[in-house]
């Protein structure tokens, strides 16, 4: 079909200064006005665009003229216009569908779907609001393929395609908000002004950010100011109950109670009692005090076993409970957006009210965002966004990491809070109380309310952009961009805390006549600490754009880049302080005083300061081409330089440029397929390129820091240095290759893509064991590489358009493998990698990151319960050997990551109604469960619940792996078990994410919807009831609830 | 012809672009860390070596306590201790060193070489200053690798034996690194060369090092002196040893009264109190904690009842054993003062002129310390007559004044060339129910510790003889 153009006379004419002017409107075939549509000349200079309502107003000097409309995502159309009448003009849409230009953004440029080479993925506006969050970040999980989120720790660590270095630092992608790399906390944007976001996956897509893109790049774009006339408000409800206190089997208290009266027994508790001195610090649990006091004749039988019998039935997690509560998320906003021929505006308010689980805990922010465009004039477009962000976050500072036992009371039988024993022995502080009148007590519940940490926050951002039209086909572009984010965080801990009190405690001194002198004043003690983040940047860049007889088109992108970014630090302590008046008293850092009661000899008062700053420079060179032929045949390739004054001198001279390169074939509008009706098209891509990953600076001279605060004894000034002088140091490289096949067909209902990598990651920096006679066990070198591959997938089916129940799904395949290829650095002890390898990258060779190891186990002794291992090749108990044994010996299962991870999507509409749900599946990966330590358990923790399934008698062995308990208790043979075979598990499961039902009113423009998140396990491969993918307690269940007004 | 003049402005553009790169070198000069130097001013020096996190507190490995008779441990605690402090204990042949001893034992003490040969290393690089904060900080860098090296070698290397070149030139010393040069390799030198270098190092630092300094976790004349009096008593220099004594003795004789110290407090002294002429103490090993090691019963015996150190070196444990508080270093925990204190040169010179025969005043200098001591005036026991048991008389009271204090390794094994003197150490340990003897007799060569066998097997170096 061609173009559709009706010339109604609806207007007049008028003579200006010998021009004409011609108004006219734009509709769609729908008949709806369409805005923003550029009118041109056929020398394609502007003539003016339509507005809100879809009218323009253009000035023409000479009639007859060809006028040329466009707008992406339309076809454009041209119309002869040879009278100054009135005109409307009809614009089709370019696809069939609903199908939106796809564009991808790099931060850098607008890409079109078409011409692009390289490995993106775009996730628009309605996946994101899909899942209501409060950050951006959050609502990413599993919605891409490529992109992992390895939430174990319950904050994500996000990588793409795999990790490809060795330190922790280094493995997060790069966050580009708008157009240059977000520097401040990204707590800080709100999720409802993300208009999308773009992921770059290969080196063609990355390679535009140079030294810092080797872990691939997340684009954030906001919502940017258009031309309509319209309001969005929004309010969000999401309610989370505490997270399960019971999740971790443990030992209960009548047991634990019996064995803490059978270790008594054994003198198992007498060493603790035989230095008087010593005593005085050891916190005792209420049993073993009970009994000892029993022994000593202090009370009698009768007493001690009714007390004991009354804490036979506590659990302290019943108590803790009043500790947590309801989790409460509260979220508006509100977006205006309005505009005019020469310029559009929009302004957004948010405001979110966050109530923690935790009872003391809240956090509020207000997130303000303006964005402006202006059309100055026909070649110079300029556009000024400003952003403020202001966050406040409450949380007690309390003391509530104290020794638990499992019939630990926080409450008494009224629900009064009560104080439980810590740091000092029990009846050493209540004897302290009564002879000397010091409290030394910690009463949990109480101290919540006795202190409080604020942490305030403010983040301003503003950016301009300049954007003029040299020639035709030259634009060149000038970026200014501001950033500021100020952290004001206070600590507040009121005399009677339990903090304070600790500390002043200990600088109190008796005098000859029985008073008490304090030499750390009495009062409140603040602890406060500011940061200033502030960075610049500008960017100049020209983009050259060229078509040549409609089959040669050439894209050229050249530009530089300066950045610089400041944090200055600090923050001090306040001694004595009046929190009504916030009056403050001085202190005598300098000399030490004997403590209280010589408890820890002669002290000096804590000091708590610092000053700090840290200055980052960039200096990049950047340019890209793209050559498209026939608009089949594109060649793309790009090369960034970057300098900085993190890598020092050495580096930024022998750096070469990184650089990528990439084809493209639309096979689809070749002759031998352009018949296929039922192919809406088709193409394969393939790249290949390097990026770059910031590692530390090279020197050749010693590099000695000066340490923020004096020497303890002297006041003195000192230095350090830590790391020895490097003069090959240089950044990792990560060298990419990518292909791909894109496909849709039957108009767009089944489309998809397969992309298969290869990546290698050389120089990566690893600690290099060196002599440590030279003062240092390691230096830092440029010695490891990563092989990584993988695969991602993704296919979309989506219901015929007309149908009144519209339906798609979406299936998302990832698998990605990255095994460590050279590594000679450190080796730690087996033991360590055994304990540690879930938790940590820990590159070994020939293996993969997050390596999970554990020692081979062979059952149980059928005598005594004892764990066996296998020492060279026999069955062995000697846990000593068996925890050094070589690494090589013990079992080897995989990587805790996940290789292979995806999500099932899918949404169901009926009318008005709709109804979204997405599955999560992770396979391929390993963690290891706990289980109980009996050396541990013997000194007061609380024991793990495989307790009870534990070797008694013989026999058990047949139906049980968890040893047998015995006294005295062997640490080493704990170890054995606790890092060995029975206790790792698979960790594939598929996960029920979210669900979500909406619903939009026919008559008013109202949306309300309903959601649940982290729904549940829909299946796992253990069977002990864990939730594999965190380490601890998994997250509850999410409820949120929301309206949305749009007119 | 247009393209040709876009591709020209293109070009010019990023001809600019290079340009700006070059003369934009200095923007990216720009530190990136505030408190990052490179070490070029006296000033940077000096703070390297007020480190007194890194130096002062890692010049003596804590294993210099292990092999002396001063203490012992209940089969209870022994159970609880690390497998390499077991090892230890029972004097294994071969005690395995894990990471993280390799780096207490080892590379911290070496990194305060390291200090010591990169300050040393940049003054020669600077242009050199008539300064002295120049000398000052030179001699120190010199006087605290002489210190390192004389304590290292005290727990990896055999006694230096005056009357025994041939032990001293083929028995391993330390590796002797003189420079921060990280590609120099590490070889060992002899036993001669070690001494020699600490020597060295120690008289060149003398003439640098001002008489007297604010604290005494900087070195000063009067430490290098004393360092000096113990190592020439070390290596049975009593002459010089004496002479030394007696120089650091006319600078610096204040003794503390313990009639004046609280017998009640487990820190009766103060860090740098007023007898300490150079600070340093022991990295900690968790067996010598106040909890779990008891002081041998015997020592305890020879203290008088009048002998105030009785109180306030020792508290009583509610079993009966005895625990040591007497830090010099003024904690209580398992950080031992290994520095230099004005009683151990009291104890030297009393010991050298006991030596050379002048006994009455090798009694009277003993006198000076022990009046001290005691709650009444002490005197010199008048029944003690000859030369011998003056002698003997002196050295356990060395043993008593210096317990805890790193030196006792050195005595036992500088003694036990004596026939007179000897002594086999015996430790007990009951193992699945059988009380088991293990002992360490005179000059065995267990009383050099194990290189940590990481060391050996990166750099190739020699591993002490078993």
């Amino acid at each position: 079909m061609k173009i559709l153009l009706l010339l109604v006379i609806i207007s007049f004419t008028s003579h200006l200064y010998g021009q004409q002017m011609i108004k006219g409107k734009v509709y769609d075939e729908t008949g709806d006005p369409v805005t923003k549509v550029t009118l041109r000349d056929s020398q394609k200079k502007m003539l003016g665009a339509s507005d809100s309502q879809g009218n323009f107003n253009i000035v023409v000097t000479q009639l007859p003229l060809w006028i040329y409309c466009s707008k992406i995502g339309y076809l454009t159309d041209s119309i002869y216009l040879n009278n100054a009448i009135g005109i409307e003009i009809v614009l089709k849409q370019s696809n069939t569908q609903l199908q939106e230009a796809v564009v991808y953004s790099n931060g850098f440029q607008k890409l079109p779907k078409e011409r692009a080479t390289g490995s993106f993925e775009n996730l628009g506006n309605d996946l994101l609001k899909r899942r209501i969050s409060s950050t951006i970040i959050g609502q990413l999980d599993g919605l891409a393929t490529g992109l992992q989120f390895d939430n174990r720790t319950k904050s994500a660590q996000l990588n793409i395609r795999g990790l490809n270095s060795f330190s922790g630092g280094n493995v997060k992608p790069l966050i580009v908000l708008d157009n240059f790399p977000f520097e401040g906390t990204l707590d800080q944007i709100n999720p409802n002004d993300v208009e999308d976001v773009t992921l770059l996956k290969d080196a063609a897509a990355t390679s535009i950010w140079g030294a810092r893109a080797g872990n691939g790049v997340i684009v954030i774009t906001t919502k940017k100011a258009t031309n309509k006339f319209k309001i969005d408000f929004s309010s969000n409800w999401t309610f989370q109950p505490p997270d399960d206190l019971y999740y971790e089997p443990i030992v209960n208290s009548t047991d634990f109670i019996d064995l803490e009266m059978m270790l008594f027994d054994k003198g198992h508790f007498d060493n603790q009692f035989s230095n008087p001195l010593a005593l005085r610090k050891i916190v005792l649990s209420p049993v073993v005090d009970l009994l000892q006091k029993l022994r000593l004749g202090e009370i009698q039988q009768d007493e001690a076993d009714r007390k004991i019998r009354s804490w036979r039935s506590y659990d302290y997690r019943k108590d803790k409970e009043k500790f947590y509560r309801v989790a409460a998320l509260q979220q508006d906003y509100i977006r205006i957006n309005s505009g005019n021929t020469r310029s559009d505006h929009s302004v957004s308010i948010g405001w979110d009210r966050n109530l923690s689980q935790h009872i003391k805990s809240l956090s509020d922010r207000i997130s303000i965002r303006q964005t402006n465009l202006f059309d100055v004039t026909d070649n110079l477009q300029l556009q000024a966004n400003f952003s403020y962000t202001s966050t406040i976050d409450r949380a007690p500072a309390g003391t509530d990491n104290f020794f638990y036992y499992p019939y630990t009371r926080l409450f008494d039988d009224v629900g009064n809070s009560i104080t439980v024993p810590y740091l000092l022995n029990q009846n050493y502080v209540s004897e302290l109380g009564a002879k000397n009148g010091i409290d030394w007590t910690l009463n949990p519940m109480e101290d919540l309310n006795k202190s409080l940490t604020k942490n305030k926050m403010d983040h301003f951002a503003a950016n301009m952009i300049a954007r003029y039209s040299i020639f035709k086909g030259i634009t060149g572009q000038l970026i200014y961009g501001a950033e500021t984010q100020k952290s004001r965080n206070t600590s507040l801990y009121e005399e009677s805390s339990f903090f304070s009190r600790n500390l002043i405690n200990q600088f109190t001194q008796q005098t000859n006549d029985g008073k008490l002198k304090y030499i750390l004043p009495k009062g409140a003690i603040q602890d406060r600490s500011f940061s200033t983040l502030m960075s610049h940047r500008i960017r100049a860049q020209l983009d050259f754009a060229k078509n040549w007889a409609n089959s040669h088109e050439l894209n050229i992108l050249i530009g530089t880049e300066l950045s610089h970014r400041k944090v200055d630090g600090n923050s001090y302590r306040n001694y004595g302080v009046d929190a009504d008046v916030l009056t403050v008293q001085k202190v005598d850092y300098v000399n030490p005083y004997p403590t209280f009661d010589n408890l820890y000899g002669n002290n000096y008062i804590p000091f708590y300061g610092s000053n700090s700053q840290n200055v980052q420079r960039f200096l990049s060179l950047f340019a890209n081409a793209a050559y498209t032929f026939n608009g089949k045949y594109t060649i793309s390739g790009s090369m960034r330089k970057d300098g900085s004054n993190v890598f020092g001198a050495i580096t930024n001279e022998k750096w070469n440029p990184l650089w990528s390169t990439g084809v493209a074939w639309a096979l689809a509008e070749e002759n031998f397929l352009k018949d296929i009706s039922w192919i809406s098209s088709l193409k394969i891509r393939a790249t290949y390129g390097t990026s770059g990953n910031i590692g530390g600076g090279a020197n050749r001279d010693p590099i000695m820091i000066y340490n923020a605060a004096t020497a303890q004894y002297t006041n003195y000034q000192y230095g350090l240095i830590n790391t020895p002088p490097n003069p090959y140091l240089k950044w990792e490289e990560v060298q990419t290759f990518n292909s791909a096949l894109e496909f849709s067909m039957l108009k767009n209902r089944i489309s998809g893509s397969v992309e298969w990598y290869s990546k290698r990651s050389v120089d990566l920096i690893a600690p290099d064991q060196i002599d440590p006679t030279t003062g240092f066990g390691n230096a830092y070198r440029n010695i490891g590489v990563i092989n990584g591959r993988g695969w991602d997938a993704k296919l979309s089916i989506a219901s015929n358009p007309n149908s009144s129940l519209k339906w798609n799904t979406t299936f998302g395949f990832s698998y990605s493998k990255s095994v460590v290829k050279d590594y000679n650095g450190a080796i730690n002890t087996t033991m360590n990698y055994a304990e540690s390898g879930p938790q940590i990258l820990n590159p070994i060779l020939d293996k993969e990151l997050y390596p999970v190891f554990a020692y081979r186990f062979e059952g149980l002794d059928p005598q005594n319960g004892d764990p066996q291992g296998s020492y060279k090749g026999e069955v062995s108990k000697d846990y000593q050997k068996l925890l050094n044994d070589s690494l090589q010996n013990l079992h080897y299962y995989g990587s805790a990551l996940p290789s292979h991870y995806g999500f099932l999507r899918g949404m169901l509409g009926w009318k008005k109604l709709q109804f979204t749900f997405s599955i999560n599946y992770k396979f391929g990966h390993y963690f290891r469960k706990r289980t109980v330590g009996y050396a541990g358990m013997f000194n007061g923790t609380a024991g793990h619940g495989d307790f009870y399934q534990r070797w008694q008698n013989p026999g058990d062995e047949k139906w049980t792996n968890i040893p047998s308990m015995i006294y005295p208790a062997n640490t080493s043979r704990d170890n054995f078990y606790k890092y060995a075979e029975p206790n790792v598990l698979k960790g594939d499961v598929i996960r029920l994410q979210d669900l979500r039902l909406s619903y939009s009113f026919a008559k008013i423009p109202i949306q309300v919807n309903a959601s649940v998140n982290n729904v549940g396990i829909l299946w796992k491969a253990n069977k002990k009831g864990l939730d594999p993918d965190y380490f601890s307690t998994p997250p509850s269940r999410i409820y949120s609830f929301g309206i949305n007004v749009n007119f | 012809m247009k393209l040709l003049r876009n591709m020209i402005s293109a070009r010019l553009l990023y001809c600019m672009c290079l340009f700006t790169l070059m003369s934009c070198n200095k923007f990216l000069d720009e530190k990136s860390e505030s408190s990052f130097v490179t070490p070029n001013s006296l000033k940077d020096l000096q703070a390297l070596l007020d480190n007194n996190y890194t130096i002062n507190t890692n010049l003596a490995p804590g294993l210099l306590e292990m092999n002396t008779d001063d203490f012992y441990v209940t089969t209870a605690v022994f159970n609880g201790l690390t497998e390499f402090e077991k090892s230890l204990y029972i004097w294994d042949d071969e005690p395995q060193f894990l990471p993280a001893n390799n780096n207490v034992y080892w590379k911290n003490p070496f990194l305060a070489i390291f200090y010591a040969n990169t300050v040393l290393d940049r003054l020669r690089k600077m242009e050199k200053i008539e300064d002295a904060n120049y000398n000052y900080i030179k001699g120190s860098a010199l006087f605290f690798r002489a210190y390192t090296y004389y304590q290292m070698a005290q727990v990896y290397c055999s006694d230096f034996r005056k009357d025994n070149p041939e032990h001293n030139n083929i028995s391993l010393g330390m590796p002797l690194r003189l420079t921060p040069n990280f590609e120099e390799k590490s070889i060992r030198s002899t036993l001669d060369e070690t001494y020699r270098q600490i020597l060295n190092d120690l008289e060149e630092a003398l003439n640098l090092l001002p008489v007297r300094v604010d604290f005494s976790t900087r070195p000063s004349r009067t430490a290098a002196l004393a360092m000096l009096a113990r190592v020439n008593l070390l290596m049975q220099n009593y002459d010089k040893a004496l002479e030394y004594a007696e120089k650091t003795l006319a600078v610096h004789n204040e003794l503390m009264d313990y009639k004046s110290r609280n017998p009640n407090s487990t820190t009766p002294f103060e860090i740098m109190n007023p007898e300490t002429i150079f600070l340093a103490y022991n990295t900690d090993l968790t067996i010598l904690n106040a909890k779990r090691a008891n002081v041998d019963s015997t020592l305890f015996g020879l203290y008088d009842d009048g002998d105030l150190r009785k109180t306030i070196f020792f508290n009583k444990k509610t079993d009966g054993t005895i625990g040591f508080k007497g830090n010099y270093a003024g904690f209580y925990n398992s950080s031992f003062f290994c520095g230099l204190a004005v009683d151990e040169i009291f104890l030297i010179k009393s010991e050298c002129l006991a030596r050379k025969g002048e006994l009455n005043m090798a009694k009277a200098t003993l006198e000076v310390l022990l009046n001290k001591r005691f709650a009444k005036e002490y005197v010199f026991p008048s029944a003690l007559k000859s030369q011998d048991e003056v002698l003997t008389y002196i050295l356990q009271e060395r043993r008593k004044e210096l317990i805890f204090r790193g030196i006792r390794v050195s005595d036992l094994k500088r003694l036990n060339r004596d026939q007179k003197f000897q002594k086999t150490l015996v430790r007990k340990i009951v193992r699945d129910g059988v009380e088991k003897s293990y002992t360490l007799p005179p000059n065995n060569l267990r009383y050099q510790i194990l290189i940590p066998q990481d060391v050996v097997q990166i750099t190739g170096m020699l591993q002490n003889p078993r």
